[in-house]
């Protein structure tokens, strides 16, 4: 039998990081508005629900804005992911080397995340200003909390997009899939107002959703919503068995190698 | 030791798909590739040849059968052997937005390829592939040719073991595909190995040391174009207009096929002048040249659907 | 040589039938686009009617008025996929079709199969809002006005993009500006009133306007009318022309 090739210029094991940071970089880089979308598009809700809302709603909807752009990556993870299999056969290049599904997939994400950033910072800004202004600012352990909880909805949304594309025959799919999927998650969940706003049936629904507990946990968090702190873990933990739920599925779900 | 870099044996391969009967793509293929070699699949549309590539490349699972690369079990460890191997996709195209210095770059990155390596590879194949002059454009503004010399620039910068090209020259000019073949020879010279299908009978013969002729999910013949071509019975083909009413002797010099008048006679150089005194004698007109590998494939793989 | 085709002279908007006929089967295999067409409208729906269902009848004929909006979206989304990915629009443009009926074609034919989601959410809204022939007729003109103009905004714009994956970022940026930060979904009087007579000039927010004054909500100044009736008519006429001559001109690249 032969023997493998060995050679100091042949690495056994892909990188992520180096790859897609130049691929999220450049993306944005080279088309503004994509940068811009997600910055925007969750301000333009903001607005519109600060407009038909109660004035004394707005910290829980800015959290709700920040929730909402993570659970939103799901659709540009699902969009890439999707458009780079179908329309480039560029996964087949990532397949054929030693980079591995985990690395690309987190390579994707990685690489979406990137256009995310600007608008959490100026929505974690803003919502540190909105609470400072009412004399009740964000202590340094709910800063931790949210970033926390942005986290595990980055891993679990993108794991959703990637679950999704690969089920995705054609171009035109994508788009009508990620719209439905994502914006019904997003509805059905209490980001922009409290869960109590909801009627009782549709609580038990939201219940079943994993931003519901990402959003009340915040809100909690933020003293928004007050919580009390068994209450306050049962949905961290709810969120982090949630998250890992979604990974496994992705995993398992994800065709890197058809059979 | 086995020199062999890639050893399929009975390969199988049937697709399943709801409402269509199964379509068997791969019906046992049997292929070996030793290192340093350059191998080509030829074979007509649908024949099976991007299968067994996928198979190879470690991008789909077989049904049945085993593959293995430089003696790993491509199919059930392809993690293995995927370090060995590169691929330049059926259709791949470059990420639209970036460069094509970019691109290969980012890819060798991701394999695992260091920083300063990655950028000096990086533009010794932009050199090979003549990629220069747009190296520095964002790939959807380049031509298709220049699109699918970036893929196989991103794949030859990865100096793997074993390469797998997909149609590596579809969609390029004369003078790419030839700077193509050069860069692809070179490549052997170094120690790389290659098994790459095409359409292209003189990519073929020009490319491949060894040829693999696949109809309908099976092997039909393999060896050198030489041998293939020598197979046919001779090196020369003599085309008679006009020989209908002489196929009876004509037969008796070689293998013949008739073309609408004409009749093509196959034969070796030590009978040329037996058969062109025979064409003179009957007042026919003849023409003489060399037997292509066009008309091994075409005999190998015509009477493969004849006999099915 | 002769020959029996008999070529008729080019006349604008030839083959339009035929254009429309063709986008009727390509999309009448897109359910799931057509079942997910409502998604935002509905999203916006809930949040009116969970934080302030005083505001529901007004959501409602936004709703719809955004969603003739949207149909730009489904013309820009088409045209540039059917270009990129297919290169059918050169399939067309070599042919006696005309490359305005192409445009209008596709825009019609999108508009046959993505109208009922539309009619369903009217006819849901019949529960909301107190309809009168007059009210409705306006709805009906500004709705048609509104799809006009979008598709060729959505028409034109499908030419500027070389990569399908762009096109979500910036569709779904002027789409959602237009259509939900600018007063559809609610009344104009709660838009900063500095720039109202901006609403007002932009079809979307200057047709919902229109249609809030009818309906009531709002009440709107004689100059209000013209400038909002004015600008959705001009802006409506200039689009849809330029779209015609823009299809034209980018049928042969130069």
């Amino acid at each position: 039998m032969a023997q493998p090739v060995r050679s100091a210029n042949l690495p056994t094991e892909g990188r992520s990081l180096p790859a897609f940071l130049i691929i999220g970089w450049r993306w944005i880089g080279r088309n503004p508005a994509v940068a811009i979308a997600p910055i925007l598009l969750p301000f333009i809700f903001l607005y519109f629900l600060s407009l038909i809302s109660p004035a004394e709603l707005l910290p829980l909807e800015i959290v709700g804005a920040m929730l909402f752009t993570l659970q939103n990556i799901g659709s540009w993870v699902l969009g890439d992911s999707a458009s780079w299999r179908i329309e480039a056969s560029l996964q087949d290049l990532f397949v054929a080397s030693p980079m591995g599904r985990l690395r690309y997939l987190f390579g994707i994400a990685f690489s979406n995340l990137i256009a995310m950033i600007p608008a959490l910072v100026i929505l974690g800004t803003l919502l540190g200003y909105v609470e400072w202004d009412r004399g009740t600012p964000v202590p340094f352990y709910a800063w931790l909390i949210l970033l926390g909880v942005l986290f595990a909805l980055w891993v679990l949304f993108s794991s959703i997009g990637i679950a999704i594309s690969s089920r995705v025959k054609t171009q035109r799919e994508i788009w009508p899939v990620g719209n439905l999927t994502f914006a019904v998650l997003g509805m059905l969940s209490p980001l922009y107002y409290p869960i109590s706003y909801l009627p009782p049936a549709w609580q038990l629904v939201a219940h079943g959703i994993p931003t519901t507990y990402a959003a009340l946990l915040v809100q909690g968090v933020l003293g928004i919503t007050p919580a009390a702190t068994d209450t306050l873990l049962l949905y961290a933990g709810l969120l982090g068995l949630s998250t890992a739920i979604g990974v496994t599925i992705a995993l398992r779900l994800y065709r890197w190698r058809p059979g | 030791m086995s020199e062999e870099a890639l050893r399929s044996v009975d390969l199988r391969k049937t697709y399943h798909s709801r409402g269509t009967p199964p379509v068997e793509a791969l019906r046992g293929v049997s292929i070996e590739v030793r290192r340093g070699e350059r191998v080509s699949l030829l074979g007509r549309n649908g024949a099976g040849k991007t299968t067994f590539l996928k198979i190879a490349s470690t991008l789909l699972r077989p049904t049945s059968g085993t593959i293995e690369i430089f003696g790993e079990d491509a199919d059930r460890h392809p993690e293995r052997a995927r370090p060995y191997i590169a691929v330049v996709p059926q259709e791949g195209k470059p990420f639209f937005h970036l460069t094509p210095r970019e691109q290969i770059y980012t890819y060798l990155r991701a394999r695992g390829i260091g920083r300063e390596t990655a950028k000096s590879r990086c533009e010794a194949a932009i050199a090979q592939m003549g990629l220069e002059s747009v190296a520095d454009r964002l790939s959807i503004t380049l031509s298709g040719g220049q699109r699918q010399r970036t893929m196989v620039a991103t794949v030859i910068a990865t100096e793997a073991p074993l390469l797998f090209l997909d149609e590596p020259s579809i969609g390029m000019d004369p003078f790419a595909r030839r700077g193509v073949w050069d860069s692809l020879k070179g490549l052997t010279r170094k120690g790389s190995t290659l098994l790459l299908t095409t359409h292209y009978l003189d990519e073929a013969e020009v490319l491949s040391d060894r040829l693999y002729i696949i109809e309908g999910g099976r092997v039909l013949t393999a060896g050198t174009a030489d041998e293939l071509k020598r197979s046919l019975g001779g090196t020369l083909k003599v085309t008679i207009a006009d020989g209908r009413g002489l196929e009876e002797t004509l037969r008796s010099f070689g293998e013949c096929v008739a073309d609408g008048g004409a009749v093509t006679v196959i034969v070796d150089p030590s009978r040329l002048r037996e058969l062109l005194d025979f064409a003179v004698a009957h007042e026919k007109a003849a023409t003489v040249g060399p037997v292509t590998l066009e008309e091994a494939f075409l005999r190998s793989v015509g009477r493969s659907i004849n006999d099915e | 040589m002769t020959s029996d085709v008999v070529l008729s002279p080019s006349r604008p908007f030839r083959g339009l039938r035929w254009f429309v006929f063709t986008e009727l089967l390509v999309q009448g295999h897109e359910t799931l686009a057509m079942a997910t067409s409502m998604v935002v409208q509905g999203v916006l729906l809930v949040f009116v009617w969970i934080l302030n269902p005083g505001l529901l009848p007004v959501a409602f004929v936004g709703a719809i008025v955004f969603s003739m909006f949207t149909m730009g979206n489904r013309v820009l989304n088409e045209a540039a996929y059917l270009r990129i990915d297919h290169r059918s629009n050169d399939l067309y443009f070599a042919s006696p079709l005309q490359p305005e009926a192409y445009f209008l074609g596709m825009a019609l034919g999108i508009l046959l199969v993505y109208i009922w989601p539309v009619v369903a959410i009217a006819a849901v809204s019949l529960w909301v809002v107190a309809y009168t022939p007059s009210l409705a007729l306006l709805l009906f003109a500004v709705s048609a006005g509104v799809w006009l103009f979008s598709a060729s905004v959505g028409y034109i714009f499908s030419t500027f993009f070389r990569e399908n994956r762009a096109i979500w970022a910036y569709s779904s940026l002027f789409f959602n500006l237009f259509g939900v930060l600018f007063p559809v979904f609610y009344p104009l009087t709660l838009f900063p009133p500095a720039l109202q007579p901006i609403a007002l000039v932009l079809p979307p927010s200057a047709a919902a306007a229109l249609v809030q004054s009818a309906l009531g909500t709002i009440a709107l100044s004689t100059n209000g009318v013209w400038l909002a009736s004015g600008s959705l008519a001009v802006e409506v006429m200039a689009c849809f022309v330029g779209a015609a001559l823009w299809a034209r001109r980018t049928a042969r690249e130069p």
